[in-house]
């Protein structure tokens, strides 16, 4: 290069120079365009498509083989960075994220400098180191984050995917439980134990990041367990910071987007607590919940207080003595709060280790004594620190290895967790108990036997030349007996082909344990949450699609129902609130049960609320029934009015509730009483492929109802018809039934030669209300294999399906919800 | 059109003599006395026409839906659909299925007639005789030897369909 450049003669390099300028103009334009579309996308969190990308990679290249020809090495030097990383952009080796992007946009800007610099005086000279080493800088993180972006449908990934969120639930319960029962050792062999086999996977798949903190965690675990020290509250919540951080990177990863900005942080305060172990390896740790505490407290009462910590020298004999010493020398001096660990622990132990010794004492400007005090043999390092309100957290971290930096990773591991309820997760493998392989593979051995079978009774017919009626009859006998183990058999394969689809609720209960304890960290309020039935089995799709309806349930019980503490005890209510979640099977549907102690809510605070809201006029609110006034939290638009039970807040609508409900043929039920309680009755289908129906003719076609929503069927003789308003209505039991007629109501073919005399009426419900629905025939109940229609009919009312007959004809699948919604 | 020529074509030599310009095989039925032709490609079989489950709020030329082996499929009265005079079903009247890109679709038709080989030179594009039908849902007028089939454009057909079937929904809501 630098011969090229002499061997040009002034006027050839000028004349050259000033070609690069123009043609560089429009790259540099085009660079520039090119980056604020990126900008954009990243802002709107939409992706930048690759011809972007390639275009600014060309850029960039034909710039660098430009300015390389006249010899103008920072331009060289500066594209040859960008075109770097733009090429493991496009070669999806990275993420165009944030970071990326402004050290991209930096160097730009610096280019563009250069080029003034170059028009100017014809030299590209300036600093362009700091935009070099950004470059380094942010390419040693991403290679490392993002590098190899994940193919969804890659087979190893799959099953890490699914190990892994498998291992996040169950560490978040264990550690929940270890939360509750501090002196279960065995449940940190668990811990650990979990926390190893997300370490080997993640390494294994080369997730790397995920490794580095699983590695972090172990360490921390494995601390606990052969020190046999108990982890306080503040590892506890470091922990889950960090079970949390690796769910978001495996997530991130999954879905191919930029890790969040807060990671680093946590990283950080993971590798801080990490190195405190490292370093006080052995060493006692001191609670430091307790120190904090205690300063606090001290700090409140007024008094001016220095923290103390002494660390002692670790093959120091008497160690216990020293601390006798230590303790002795302060007291002549000034007042000690608080001595940890306290002489009786000290006196107990066997030191074979390093020790630190913590002195919470009154400050009264004598320093120079607390120094000779404690200046004595075998101590290896004191520090002294004057304690104020705000430095009381951080301030300690730096003197005093065994006390972690304190709080503020709370605040980093929960925004962790907040954002993970964003990221729905579906997982679309299904871990099946491999009983219920065996069992369909058995079906499967029998079906081949019966098909022997028919055919030998299709040999026997075959032979049978004269028609004997004996032998006939025997051949009749055998075609009925086998045809009807065939019966058998099909249904048996199905239900088995249901059952490796049934997954256990557990998984879901148990992400709430997490949730209800964040809320009540959040709330401050004491919440427990009770489960009950995990072990029910049902469809994945339906556990899937219930766990967003759910938490926003026990969100608002434990943000709206269950009140403060001050309330709870005024009221004279265990100062604990209780969140019961309890799931069963009720025949052919499953129960779940969101019900809390709480305040419970109260119906003519919600009249009145739906009033001023002009959700309802005064005179109809007159004829509603205390259901009926409760049922209104489910309409749209009511969900500010979740406010009526109290504290305002996040209160999510519980008509968003009861679609997603819905939407998987669901019902909600809700039981309230003031003072004592709210719960809400989810009643859902047990699978979404095949329901119980009952199976009606209307106007010559059949319909199926599906059975949960049937209440009852009537006869009904014309004279107990009423009409009210012009609706025909029966009474029932003292309550007045409004009868509705298919064709009216979602135009079905209506019948000309209508039946008169008694009418049949299947009693219908939406968990709220009941109609009474006219059919013309009853055919009965019937097990339906739901068929979806085409998209032609998605927009037909009151059907959600098909589903075919044993004759082959086509029956529709009514939606009971729908249809009460017409209405 | 020039008749002349058309009538003088000789569709086998054509055949034989070059492949390029074939436009594809059709199967071909009637609706009336006149004769419709639809690319083979898209049809999957043609069947007696099994009993039909009425939908309701659909326009009137969707009758429904029907079982094809397990399948639900949705059935169209193409007569209705190209606004042709109406005529009940009879012992002849077929179902043909459709399938593209494994989306079942069934039309009735009066009766089946044949398949045919087309050349290019064998379709007028934009006949200049007066069509009953709309003009946007055929590809031209195919004539074999003294037969003159109207082609129909099969993706438009389905896109008018999936419009009316639309707009309805919206004039209904």
């Amino acid at each position: 290069m630098e011969g090229n450049n002499n061997s040009m003669s002034e006027s050839d390099r000028r004349e050259m120079l000033s070609d690069f300028l123009i043609d560089c103009e429009v790259l540099l334009k085009t660079l520039n365009d090119k980056l604020l579309v990126c900008e954009k996308a990243i802002s709107s969190k939409g992706t930048i498509a690759d011809v972007d990308i390639d275009a600014m990679f060309r850029a960039a290249h034909s710039i660098k083989g430009a300015a390389s020809f006249i010899g103008l090495e920072n331009i060289v030097k500066l594209t040859h960075e960008m075109e770097n990383i733009l090429q493991k952009i496009k070669n999806k080796q990275i993420l165009m994220e944030e970071k990326i992007f402004n050290v991209l946009f930096k160097a730009f800007d610096k280019l563009e400098a250069l080029f003034e610099r170059l028009k100017e005086t014809s030299f590209d000279d300036g600093d362009i180191e700091q935009e070099i080493v950004s470059f380094k800088n942010v390419l040693a993180f991403v290679t490392e984050s993002s590098s190899n972006s994940k193919n969804k449908n890659d087979k190893y990934w799959q099953q890490y995917l699914v190990e892994t969120i498998q291992n996040i639930d169950d560490f978040n319960k264990e550690l929940l439980n270890y939360e509750k029962n501090k002196d279960k050792i065995d449940i940190i062999d668990t811990l650990f134990r979990i926390t190893h086999t997300i370490k080997g996977s993640s390494g294994l798949l080369k997730v790397s990041n995920a490794h580095k903190v699983a590695h972090n965690m172990e360490n921390i675990l494995n601390y606990a367990r052969s020190s046999g020290q108990q982890l306080d509250n503040y590892w506890i919540s470091a922990l889950f910071g960090a079970i949390d951080l690796i769910k978001e990177i495996v997530m991130s990863q999954n879905d191919n987007r930029p890790l969040p900005d807060n990671i680093n942080k946590v990283l950080d305060n993971l590798n801080r607590l990490n190195s405190i172990i490292e370093n006080s390896n052995s060493a006692i740790v001191v609670s430091n919940d307790q120190v904090e505490e205690k300063i606090k407290q001290l700090i409140t009462q007024g008094n001016n207080i220095l923290k103390i910590s002494v660390q002692l020298e670790s093959d120091l004999s008497m160690k216990s003595m020293k601390a006798l010493l230590l303790q002795e020398k302060l007291a002549r001096i000034t007042n000690i709060h608080l001595m940890l660990p306290s002489m009786e622990v000290l006196e107990k132990e066997d030191f074979k280790k390093d020790v630190t010794i913590i002195f919470l004492i009154d400050d009264k400007n004598n320093q120079t004594d607390i120094k000779e005090a404690i200046n004595i043999d075998g101590v290896t390092q004191f520090n002294i620190e004057k304690q104020s309100i705000n430095n009381s957290a951080t301030a300690t971290a730096t003197a005093t290895p065994t006390t972690p930096p304190a709080s503020n990773s709370n605040s980093n591991s929960n925004s962790i967790s907040n954002s993970n309820q964003h990221n729905h997760l579906e997982i679309s493998t299904i871990k099946v108990d491999s009983n219920k392989i065996d069992t369909l593979l058995n079906l499967s051995g029998e079906l081949v036997i019966l098909r022997a079978k028919f055919s030998q009774i299709l040999h026997r017919l075959r032979q049978e030349k004269n028609f004997d009626y004996k032998n006939i009859n025997s051949i009749i006998n055998i075609f009925d007996e086998t045809t009807s183990s065939l019966g058998k058999m099909a249904s048996e394969i199905q239900t088995s082909v249901m059952q490796t689809r049934m997954i256990p609720i557990e998984g879901i209960f148990n992400r709430f344990k997490r949730t209800v304890r964040d809320i009540s960290h959040e709330l401050g309020k004491n919440i427990e949450l009770v489960t009950r039935g995990e072990d029910t089995e049902l469809d994945k799709k339906i556990v899937d699609s219930l766990s967003e309806p759910l938490t926003h349930m026990i969100r608002n019980a434990a943000d709206h129902g269950i009140e403060d503490q001050e309330e709870r005890k005024r009221a004279g209510k265990a100062e604990q609130g209780t969140i019961y979640l309890s799931a069963s099977h009720r025949g052919n549907s499953i129960c779940i049960e969101v019900a809390d102690d709480g305040k419970g809510i109260d119906h003519n605070k919600v009249l009145k609320s739906a009033i001023e809201k002009g959700i309802l006029t005064e005179e109809k609110a007159q004829t509603m029934s205390k259901q009926d006034i409760l049922n209104l939290i489910f309409l749209p638009g009511f969900s500010t009015a979740a406010k009526v039970t109290g504290i305002s807040g996040r209160g999510v609508g519980m008509d968003v509730v009861k679609n997603m409900i819905n939407s998987v043929n669901g019902i909600v039920e809700i039981n309230t009483e003031v003072g004592s309680g709210t719960s809400f009755l989810l009643k859902i289908p047990l699978t979404l492929a095949i329901i119980q129906a009952l199976n009606v003719i209307v106007a010559k076609e059949v319909y199926s109802i599906p059975i949960e929503s049937v209440v009852e069927i009537l006869k009904v003789h014309p004279f107990d018809i009423y009409s009210v308003d012009g609706n025909e209505t029966v009474k029932l039991r003292g309550h007045a039934l409004s009868l509705i007629e298919l064709e009216n109501v979602i135009k079905v073919q209506s019948d000309e030669n209508k039946r008169m005399g008694i009418k049949n009426i299947v009693v219908i419900t939406n968990g709220q209300k009941q109609v009474g629905l006219v059919i013309d025939d009853l055919i009965g109940k019937d097990e339906m294999v739901i068929k979806s229609l085409s998209e032609h009919f998605s927009h037909v009312k009151g059907i959600t399906g098909a589903s075919i007959l044993g004759d082959g004809r086509v029956a529709l699948i009514l939606d009971p919800l729908a249809i009460m919604r017409e209405i | 059109m020039d008749i002349n020529s058309q009538s003088n074509l000789q569709p086998n030599s054509h055949l034989s003599s070059n492949h390029s310009d074939e436009l594809g095989q059709y199967v071909c039925f009637k609706l009336g006395k006149d004769e419709y032709g639809l690319d083979i490609k898209y049809i999957q079989e043609v069947i007696r026409i099994p009993t039909i489950t009425h939908v309701p709020q659909m326009p009137d030329f969707v009758l429904g839906i029907v079982n094809i082996r397990g399948k639900i499929v949705p059935i169209f009265d193409l007569r209705k659909k190209l606004m042709l005079p109406q005529e009940p079903f009879n012992k002849l009247s077929k179902l043909i299925v459709t399938n593209k890109k494994n989306s079942l679709i069934s039309f009735v038709i009066d009766e089946i007639s044949d398949n045919v080989k087309l050349h290019l030179n064998q379709l007028d594009p934009s006949p200049s005789v007066k069509t009953k039908i709309d003009k946007s849902c055929i590809n031209g007028i195919g004539i074999v030897n003294e037969r003159m089939i109207v082609i129909l454009d099969f993706e438009k057909l389905i896109e008018t369909i999936n419009m009316e079937v639309h707009m309805k929904f919206i004039k209904s809501s």
